[in-house]
């Protein structure tokens, strides 16, 4: 646990849930055991806090525990035939199917050392499937390309879901909703599929065809995610809105990367999700604003685009109506953080 | 002052239903539920699903030995579907088997056709339709009919208030076993064992006393174990007695949200009579209760609507109306505030709407009404000790109210993104069940020859601290130490005939009937002590126990606490007491609706403030500042948590807890992934509440009941929010409908005046959400 702050103490206790909403008691509690160790720069470790008896003894034996556990499971390349569930972290799988996969076979990508890593190639940054959420956010690369990637995943999940979801699982569940993969779409991603001997790429916008199906073929998994680093004159933003801020699922997010030269816009790759049975990529408000002039006038133009491109449904997460206006709002929001210098909040307000 | 409990929480030792080590031969049950909300059973093919190797046994109805029926109030709910199903997760049949997984497997190979009929969603649908579970309940004084002369301005509206999933984190269940002599232990995650007892009494047609039911704590009730934990024990009873082996039934999380009821929807009109000042002359309110499948505790809850419907205001001419609407949803039931927060919401709608309309402040009509001492409610009872005003002055002064509003002000007129809101919301709560046969309790106290105490009552741990606060009244009346105290299981061997764990009482009661017991023990060991001092047996006042030591007229003597218990024992004198508790001076008349309900009022006063986003319709509850009434506390610790935790509880029912059911009754909204309740980020950063300190001379040593009144300041965030939107927007006629999701704010803030409501969003025949 990050001690001695109030933003470690939060990070260390969410994905909990208190129904007798106690959450203040729990705030002060941790906060109390935080400030016990925050005497000076010491790092506090597990020995410590068994040593004060604040853990159990056993709690030291865990990690250890658990990693001869992994080793004894089946990794990818057993030579069945058949073809089960490949398990990335299971945070999806084993969360919405539990009974079906205690009887299902199972592959298990993470002891796959080739799905691993996050490098950069030929110019391109190639993320290995089982990167996690956390592992992007503390990789590098996307600290010093997308300094604020860090900043948005901190909407995704919670810490210990955040530590197992990976970005195959989250590309490949194909939820249209999914954050990575609506952030990863607006870099115009390509993934890499593999049968486990012919390798072969597909773009990310063409990956998905309709709710829940992907290009990928029956036997093939996804090796690796990559993008091109970008240069230039580039700007990015992510937005997500949900019923509940934190631990909880879009109910409309967006993304967007764009390059601009003199106030223009020379390129630009737009998603959202939760506005289609697939994670969108807004192809043809990409066009309408390639080439445009960063005005009010244009992006009320793409807006309505926008609303051409999507067909949201009504479902627990909003209703169509719903969607439809956080669409609007999210890509106006886009534009406002972006270029706040040339976008009011007032030019947004066509509905009023 | 600890909560003993948490202790054991901590380590992670404490028991639980599905902790508790099941011997040998213990099989596993599963519920097959309706997939249709209303029609005929034409068919049910459980064939092939029994043969599934591992499943030892379907039961139907009609295996029932005794009455397939479980209702409380009304007699209308059966254990088991029959021919009829009146809900999606109504129960039709449990299976049996040596294992969860198989028994869950088993359930879903089980098939059944279902002859559709009409499905009702909406309350104002089954009103319409004549689909009453009681007669209407009508509460009044005054003449409301002749004061809207009277009045310089009357305003009129409707709003609805949303249903809330309980959420307890330990899931519905029992584990039962056969017992000789054809009896049946039932240990049962329950808020009401002898609620348990009863239905499993009339479901097997064996008396009450064959049937022992245990509780060792529950991981959280919030009154969805009050009444609706009998349904589980006696499938479980059932089980166990038909196949004479142990069963144990736990419902997996999507089952109980799937087929148990949650807080009852409302869908309310009002209207109201001001003066031009702001005072209010006449109100008016009709309440259409969604009941769900069938009545449950839904007639109670109801009655609680109306004896709330005017909040912390005494106003003149009241006529409220209340209608028990059945739907084919699950039947809704007890939910903290019990009807109260219903009933609240709507009075302070129709205030938020009255200023508006008059170009007054809401908190300015709010303060102008306030119940004061001796004033009379609605339905008889004088007001005593009253804390309205004292309790806002408190909240004004201590939370600077008037930096606050000038604050925002400031921040209103410098941000045009972002707005902030705040609302006061002052609350008075009776204290006592409504139904006043209930109000007694009873308990056991042993003193055991070393010292060490025990105490058994009717009260139910479920993590709100009960059982320390009875501890500290052992303490008190004993003077002795905690650590010889220990609290004992609810058991019906031991506290028969008891109420259930409900509407704040739970502490009241159990102290009162400890209380009893302790001072009848108290008493002999004064005349052992007497005895053993060689003083005259009438000076019993001239004895006290005090820190463990026996002083006769003020001095300290040599006898200590543990050699008094061992001479006393010696003089075969008894060191148990089992004593009874009987609230005093409550009445009602269910015929006029008037009399002496409750025993007294808890009151309070917060402000709460939030942040919207305007760009993007979400919102922060930014703080809740609080002078609560809390008497004396036994308790502070335990009591400001039960505050806090109710007051985001109550935040989270009128914020972002929203319960969907589209038109066909299904329950869209079934899983954690689409039903949030409050995070710890939803928190408010700022939680200040603030002890009143004002004794209550009819509570335990000046204390007051805590459990559900706070929840009731949660209702100030749906205004606080309404406030920043209405910042943003001064023009937009607000759509009253609770819960105020962001998607409600955002249509509020950028649509033309055409926010959905409640009925629409039901109508809306949403669809499942992706995952
Ligand atoms: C509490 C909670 C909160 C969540 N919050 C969010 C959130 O905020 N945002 C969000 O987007 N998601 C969220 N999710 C959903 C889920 O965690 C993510 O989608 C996650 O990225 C899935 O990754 P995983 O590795 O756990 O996938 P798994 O469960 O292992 O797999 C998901 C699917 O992908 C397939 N798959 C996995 N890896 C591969 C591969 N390499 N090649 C081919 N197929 C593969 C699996 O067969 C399966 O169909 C949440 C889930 C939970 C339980």
């Amino acid at each position: 646990m990050q001690t001695g702050n109030s933003t470690g103490v939060l990070e260390s206790l969410d994905g909990n849930i208190c129904r007798c909403t106690g959450h203040n008691s729990i705030i002060r509690a941790a906060q109390k055991v935080s400030d016990k160790f925050t005497s000076g720069d010491k790092i506090i470790t597990q020995s410590d806090l068994a040593e004060m008896k604040i853990i159990p003894e056993y709690f030291l034996t865990i990690h250890d525990r658990l990693q001869n556990l992994s080793q004894s499971g089946e990794g990818i390349n057993s030579d069945s035939k058949s073809y089960g569930y490949f398990v990335g972290g299971g945070t999806d799988l084993f969360v919405q199917r539990p009974d079906e996969m205690m009887n299902s076979e199972i592959k298990l990508l993470y002891n796959d050392k080739d799905l691993f890593g996050i490098d950069i190639k030929d110019g391109y940054c190639v993320i290995g499937s089982n990167a996690t959420v956390t592992d992007l956010r503390e990789c590098e690369i996307l600290k010093k390309y997308f300094p604020e990637f860090d900043g948005f995943m901190n909407l995704f999940g919670s810490t210990p879901i955040r530590n197992n979801a990976t970005v195959g699982g989250n590309l490949n569940n194909a939820s249209p909703i999914g954050d990575m993969t609506i952030f990863f779409l607006s870099l115009n991603s390509v993934v890499t599929l593999t049968d486990g001997i012919s390798e072969r790429d597909v773009f990310l916008k063409d990956y998905y065809l309709s709710y829940k199906k992907t290009d990928r073929l029956k036997n093939e998994y996804m090796k690796c995610l990559k993008f091109k680093l970008p240069d230039g004159n580039y700007f990015y933003n992510f937005e997500k809105v949900s019923k509940r801020t934190y631990l909880d699922i879009a109910s409309v997010n967006s993304s967007v990367f764009l390059k601009t030269e003199n106030n223009f816009i020379t390129e630009i790759y737009l998603s959202a999700g939760g506005v289609s049975a697939i994670p969108l990529f807004l192809s043809k408000t990409c066009e309408i604003l390639t080439g445009a002039e960063l005005s009010p006038d244009n992006i009320k133009e793409a807006v309505l685009t926008a609303q051409k491109e999507i067909s949201p449904i009504s479902d627990a997460r909003g209703s169509e109506d719903y969607k439809r206006l956080l669409l609007t709002r999210l890509i106006y929001a886009h534009f406002l953080v972006l270029f706040p210098e040339i976008f009011k909040t007032e030019d947004t307000y066509e509905r009023l | 002052m600890k909560d003993y409990d948490m202790i054991h929480h901590v380590r992670g030792e404490s028991q639980f239903i599905d902790d508790i080590n099941f011997p040998n031969g213990t099989l596993f049950a599963s519920v097959f539920y309706s997939p249709v909300a209303h029609g005929k059973i034409k068919n049910l093919d459980i064939d092939y699903a029994k043969k599934i190797s591992g499943v030892v046994s379907i039961i139907t109805y009609k295996d029932i030995p005794g009455n397939n029926q479980i209702g409380g109030i009304v007699q209308d709910e059966p254990l088991l579907a029959e021919n009829e199903v009146h809900f999606i997760g109504m129960p039709v049949a449990i299976v049996i088997a040596g294992t969860q997984f198989i028994a869950r497997e088993a359930v879903r190979n089980i098939k059944i056709e279902i002859d559709p009929l009409p499905v009702i969603t909406d309350p104002r649908e089954a009103f319409a339709k004549g689909e009453l579970i009681i007669e209407p309940r009508i509460f009044s004084n005054g003449d409301v009919d002749g004061a809207w002369e009277k009045c310089d301005h009357i305003i009129e509206g409707q709003c609805e208030s949303g249903g809330q999933e309980h959420l307890y984190l330990e899931t519905q269940g029992s584990f039962a076993y056969p017992v000789e002599g054809g009896g049946i232990k039932i240990v049962s995650s329950t808020q009401g064992p002898t609620a348990v007892q009863r239905a499993v009494s009339n479901v097997l047609g064996i008396p009450m006393n064959k049937i022992e039911v245990e509780v060792l704590r529950l991981g959280g009730g919030f009154g969805g174990k009050e009444d609706q934990a009998s349904a589980w024990a006696a499938m479980a009873a059932l089980s166990a007695k038909l196949l004479n082996r142990p069963v144990k039934l736990v419902l997996p999380r999507h089952d109980d949200i799937i087929m148990t009821g949650k807080r009852n929807p409302y869908s309310s009109d009002f209207k109201i009579g001001l003066t031009k000042e702001g005072k209010i002359l006449a109100y008016e309110a009709v309440f259409y209760q969604n009941a769900g499948a069938s009545a449950d505790l839904s007639p109670a809850i109801l009655d609680r609507t109306l004896f709330h419907c005017a909040n912390a205001y005494y106003i003149p001419n009241v006529k409220a109306t209340g209608y028990c609407c059945r739907t084919n949803l699950p039947s809704n039931t007890a939910f903290r505030g019990f009807g109260g927060p219903q009933g609240k919401f709507v009075i302070e709608c129709a205030i938020s709407k009255a200023a508006e309309k008059m170009g007054l402040e809401a908190y300015d009509i709010q303060k102008k009404n306030l119940l004061k001492e001796n004033d009379e409610f609605h339905y008889g009872q004088i007001a005593k000790n009253v804390q309205t005003l004292s309790t806002w002055n408190a909240a004004e002064e201590q939370f600077h109210f008037e930096l606050i509003r000038d604050r925002i002000n400031k921040f209103n007129s410098e941000n045009s993104n972002f707005k902030k809101g705040f609302a006061f919301m002052p609350i008075c709560f009776g204290i006592a069940f409504t139904n006043t046969r209930m109000n007694q309790a009873n308990a056991l106290v042993n003193v055991y020859t070393d010292g060490s105490v025990s105490f058994s009552t009717a009260a139910v741990e479920m993590g709100q601290g009960v059982n320390s606060k009875i501890k500290e009244v052992v303490s008190r009346v004993f003077s002795i130490n905690h650590n010889r105290i220990k609290s004992e299981t609810t058991n019906t061997t031991r506290s028969a005939n008891t109420s259930p764990t409900a509407a704040s009482s739970g502490a009241d009661l159990n102290c009162g009937a400890v209380y009893n017991a302790c001072n009848k023990i108290l008493s002999r060991l004064k005349i052992s002590a007497l005895q053993e001092l060689k003083k005259n047996e009438k000076n019993a006042d001239k004895i006290l126990i005090k820190d463990e030591f026996v002083f006769y007229e003020g001095k300290k003597t040599d006898l200590g606490w543990e050699e008094l218990i061992e001479l006393t024992y010696a003089k075969r004198i008894s060191l148990s007491a089992h004593e009874h508790f009987a609230t005093p001076e409550i009445f009602f008349d269910r015929d006029t609706n008037k009399g002496n309900p409750f025993r007294y009022h808890v009151y309070g006063t917060a402000i709460t403030e939030a942040t919207v986003d305007c760009l993007r319709g979400t919102y922060v509850i930014d703080s809740v500042q609080a002078v609560h009434d809390f008497g004396i506390s036994l308790n502070p610790v335990i009591d400001r948590g039960q505050a806090e935790g109710a007051i985001i509880q109550g935040i989270g029912w009128m914020t972002i807890e929203e319960i969907i059911y589209n038109k066909d009754g299904k329950l869209l909204t079934d899983l954690l992934s689409t039903y949030k309740v409050p995070d710890i980020h939803f928190a408010p950063k700022v939680m200040d509440v603030r002890f009143l300190g004002e004794p209550n001379p009819v509570g335990m040593f000046n204390s007051k009941a805590i459990g559900e009144p706070p929840l009731m300041y949660g209702i100030g965030a749906y205004f606080a929010i309404m406030n920043a939107v209405k910042a943003f927007r001064p023009d937009t006629e607000f759509k009253l409908s609770a819960p105020i999701t962001p998607e409600k704010v955002l249509m509020n803030l950028y649509s033309c005046n055409n926010v959905r409501d409640a009925e629409t969003v039901l109508a809306n025949n949403r669809k499942e959400s992706s995952l």
